[in-house]
């Protein structure tokens, strides 16, 4: 019998020349989406790792200079793009791309490549997410608003009932039914986007981007299935199939339309964040109050002095500049990972809120989800923030301790000691190359679990309602 | 005819979820105006707080000089207010701010992306360029609930939902054909339809939208807001008018009201989200910009290149300013100059890499310009961000200004570091203030685009008048 059902519902569907033509515009736009974000990526990544590679070049050629030189001179560390953001383009157009790692301050990152973009791109990326989030469910809501009402307009929900079928079953059978519909479109797109990420994921990403690939394809179907069973739970509970159509039409726009401004507007309002100027204001207020950090190096001065028996710093066989420049950097650290530190659990506050919000709209925590495991998302974004500060903090380690151990090196004009000490290659290479590797599957995953608690909520919620309103729905 | 309108009139009324739809879209719009007006406030804070910084920041240096000249404190030479490289590098900065437009609350635009304050030094350009305001990336991709999202998306929704099943719902309900037996036309009952429709929605909502902004007190009362708020107001009449004709045309095929409802739906769908994305993918396919990544090597590589050869440089550029020179020999243990110099030349060599950028998105504009008529949100909100003062063309005004005062920046203290004199002039330091575009400007781009909606208007119109003629009753 339920075979039937989705039988009768599929041939339905694939007679219908609207159907027929709207998954067909549906599955082109995915295809043509994935391709062009493909060749876009393959660009992206080559540059990236052609400048990552010159980076490193300079750096290592940088010739003779001193330690605190070299520092100052740094390293731009470049943002690698995953091969999944070509699914899902989440906040990368919205985060800079590269960030310069200095002596003494931990840069913003910069280049936002919306900024190089026209306003059209604040309407969206026409990506395998947009298709799959927006119009896939439209798609939907087109397909089965009618699948109870209809039948009642049309007088064949008597006749069908009236023949002892059980209505759990005939509901379970339509949600089937569309499905299949549903499946004509993913399965092939789905097939494709596999074969896309086996083919461009490098070796190290191989497996990892495979799993977060399958893990996607999950999330998006549950999210059909959100969307499915609101849709018959409407079209049973609805009398005419006009209304249920207006309903589910007004359901999408809240959902995928005003669910996300709002919810972000609202974030805001909750956790308001600090214009860049008060941050800035505040941040460097902090750093410049060093009286701390000066009590530091001068206890340690007079630990030197009398260690050495000697009266001033220019007798030490070790360069005391070394020393000063490495605690003015900790000092920096604790500044800066305070300030940014707060700064960024705000973002992070305002998301939580924003995925709260999910209760209410389904797309929130797919919306999340999907950008989380494209690796396009806040996580992935912080996570390379500290990698990059954490190899800045490397290089300024390495340079100020071998000016401290090559102890001093005056020239005639006296001047700042140390200054004229003259490092080399040999501690160029010492800086190991800046290889990242972005989070595992598991890393992200805890980072969304309340996301997956709404998703949940939400398979459930429609399960449930479906299943009340088939169960209770009028046949007349 | 009269009978008509108050039939219509009293259908209007009495449908219940026209009343709840008008009062959820009169709430929106509140709403909407509300948290644009908290936009607006965030920048003029953040605008006070640039001045007020700037100030404390000159007097506190100015203070500093005494103490310095009276030998009371010593500082590091990077930070020496008498020096000027640390003068104009990173003490005496000033700000080039750029404030919001009379109607900023009208949309945000792109005004979250692109900085409206940023910091002056005799750094390069690009290094003062790249400043950014802090924002939630999440908050820039979903983008703000503001008028201008109102209009543009919601308002479109709201005329397809209460005018869909004009005149489907009489013909279904059978009573289409009684009303034609009466004396009147089937194209004077739908015009008179749709009309009472459209005025009643076009006043409402401007009414709404235009209160609401005068109340969000935002708006200063002067000349060029209330221009503002009258090209506001018709480009709903025209943005209204559009979406009507859209309507008038689907449903002029006589098909049901389900039918019409999900064509145009799809229609919406079309023009307001899928063309949008689909054009801006072709003009990023057409017209890559690429990575920045690419500018910063490019960056790093002519810096590099230049600083080997900076005492060559800076011996050219007393060559060409004799002036400044100091006797025959040339100072090459004149850090600050050299590197100053070098400056200069790295600017010079990555422009051209710079214009590479610059002309792809110009090209990606050229594109979306072209494209823009076939969809209506394209256009519209272009218009909203002009009235706004939140789109590119105002902040390119604000960019060239930048600029200009960037390079006034540069040859005030050029000068005083290649002659390493001390710098005590802060009352002279040079001064940013913004010059707002010309009225007519901003009015010229707002009636072309306008005039892109009303075009595609008028032929939907026409056209639909022609296929009421086939129409049938039963």
């Amino acid at each position: 019998m339920l075979t039937r059902i989705a039988k009768k519902e599929f041939t339905e569907m694939l007679r219908d020349g609207r159907v027929r033509w709207s998954a067909a515009a549906v599955l082109g736009l995915l295809v043509l989406s994935l391709v062009i974000g493909l060749v876009h990526y393959a660009d992206i990544s080559a540059q990236h790792e052609a400048a990552r590679a010159s980076e490193r070049q300079r750096w290592l050629d940088q010739g003779n200079k001193n330690p605190h030189s070299a520092a100052h001179y740094g390293v731009y560390a470049f943002k690698p793009k995953n091969v999944l953001s070509v699914l899902d383009a989440g906040l990368d157009p919205y985060v800079g791309v590269t960030v310069w790692l200095e002596a003494h301050y931990q840069n913003d990152f910069l280049y936002r490549p919306a900024q190089d973009a026209t306003a059209v791109q604040r309407f969206g990326e026409m990506t395998a997410a947009a298709v799959l989030q927006l119009l896939l469910p439209l798609l939907i809501i087109l397909l089965s608003f009618g699948a109870f009402a209809a039948e009642r307009e049309q007088g064949t929900l008597r006749q069908l009932l009236s023949l002892g079928v059980d209505r759990r079953l005939l509901a379970l059978g339509k949600a089937i039914g569309v499905t299949s519909g549903l499946a004509v479109i993913i399965v092939p797109a789905a097939l494709l986007g596999a074969a896309a990420v086996m083919l461009y994921a490098g070796s190290a990403e191989g497996w990892e981007g495979f799993v977060r690939y399958a893990l996607l394809v999950v999330v998006y179907v549950l999210y059909f299935g959100v969307i499915v069973g609101v849709a018959l739970a409407v079209s049973a509970a609805v009398r005419v199939s006009r209304v249920a159509l207006v309903v589910l039409l007004s359901f999408w726009i809240a959902n995928s339309l005003m669910a996300p401004r709002l919810a972000s507007d609202l974030s805001k309002m909750l956790y308001p964040l600090p214009s860049s100027i008060e941050f800035k204001t505040a941040m460097k207020k902090d750093l410049n109050d060093q009286r701390e950090l000066r009590a530091l190096i001068e206890a340690k001065k007079q630990e030197l002095l009398r260690h050495y028996g000697v009266d001033f710093l220019q007798a030490l066989p070790v360069n005391f500049t070394g020393f000063t420049l490495q605690a003015g950097e900790e000092h920096g650290y604790k500044v800066f990972d305070r300030h940014y530190g707060r700064l960024f659990d705000l973002f992070e506050k305002q998301m939580t809120a924003y995925q709260m919000c999910g209760f209410l709209a389904p797309l929130l925590p797919v919306q999340s989800l999907s950008m989380g495991l494209a690796g396009t998302d806040w996580h992935h974004h912080r996570h390379f923030v500290r990698a990059a500060e954490e190899y800045r903090r490397v290089i300024q380690k390495i340079m100020n301790d071998d000016l401290f151990k090559r102890g001093q090196i005056t020239g005639p004009r006296g001047g700042e000691a140390g200054t004229l000490y003259m490092a080399g290659p040999e501690l160029w290479t010492k800086v190991p190359d800046f290889l990242y590797e972005g989070p595992s599957v598991g890393w992200v995953l805890t980072r969304y679990s309340l996301s997956l608690v709404v998703l949940g909520f939400w398979c459930l919620a429609a399960g449930i309602l479906a299943a009340v309103t088939v169960s209770r729905m009028r046949v007349v | 005819m009269n009978h008509i309108v108050k039939h219509e009139w009293k259908l209007l009324t009495s449908d219940s979820t026209v009343g709840l739809l008008l009062i959820i879209f009169a709430l929106c719009t509140v709403f909407a105006i509300w948290n644009g007006a908290l936009w607006v406030k965030f920048q003029n804070n953040a605008t006070a707080n640039v001045l007020s910084e700037e100030t404390a920041r000159i007097d506190s240096m100015k203070a500093l000089i005494v103490a310095l000249d009276r030998g009371e404190v010593t500082v590091l030479s990077y930070f020496d207010p008498r020096d000027p490289t640390a003068a104009g590098k990173r003490v005496a900065n000033r700000y080039a701010l750029m404030p919001p437009a009379p109607l900023a609350v009208v949309s945000v635009g792109q005004s979250d992306l692109y900085p409206f304050y940023l910091k002056i030094s005799t750094d390069t350009r690009e290094a003062i360029l790249t400043a950014q305001e802090i924002e939630n990336p999440l908050r820039l991709l979903t983008g703000k609930f503001d008028p201008a999202f109102i209009l543009i998306f919601l308002f479109p929704l709201l005329i397809l939902a209460l005018t869909y099943n004009i005149p489907a719902s009489d013909k279904e309900s059978g009573t289409l054909g009684l009303l034609l037996s009466n004396p009147v036309s089937l194209k004077r009952l739908v015009t008179i339809r749709f009309l009472m429709r459209f005025a009643v929605l076009t006043i409402g909502v401007a009414l709404i939208t235009l209160l609401g902004i005068l109340f969000s007190g935002t708006a200063p009362l002067d000349g060029e807001s209330i221009a503002k708020l009258a090209l506001l107001l018709f480009f709903i009449v025209v943005y209204s008018a559009l979406w009507f004709s859209i309507v008038l045309f689907i449903v002029s095929f006589g098909r049901s009201s389900a039918t019409n409802a999900t064509v145009l739906a799809v229609v919406w769908l079309a023009l307001v989200i899928v063309l949008p994305t689909l054009f801006n993918l072709a003009a990023k396919t057409l017209y890559p910009v690429p990575s920045r990544v690419e500018l910063i090597d490019a960056m790093r590589q002519a810096s590099k290149e230049a600083s080997e050869r900076g005492s060559v440089l800076l011996a050219r550029y007393f060559e060409d300013h004799p002036d400044l020179a100091k006797g025959d020999s040339i100072d090459t243990r004149n850090v600050a100059a050299m590197r100053a110099v070098v400056n200069e030349e790295v600017e010079r060599m990555i422009a051209p890499v710079l214009d590479r950028y610059r002309n792809q998105l110009e090209q990606q504009q050229s594109v979306i310009r072209a494209l823009r008529v076939l969809s209506p949100a394209i256009v519209a909100q272009d218009v909203l961000n002009d009235i706004a003062g939140s789109g590119m063309d105002r902040y390119k005004h604000f960019l060239r200004q930048v600029e200009a005062f960037h390079n006034e920046w540069k040859e005030f203290f050029m000068p005083r570091i290649m002659q390493k004199v001390q710098f005590r002039e802060y009352e002279k330091l040079p001064e940013f203030l913004y010059e707002e575009e010309p009225l007519s400007v901003a009015i010229g781009r707002v009636i072309g685009g306008v005039i892109k909606l009303a075009l595609p208007a008028i032929l939907l119109l026409v056209a639909a008048f022609q296929l009421y003629r086939r129409y049938t009753v039963v």
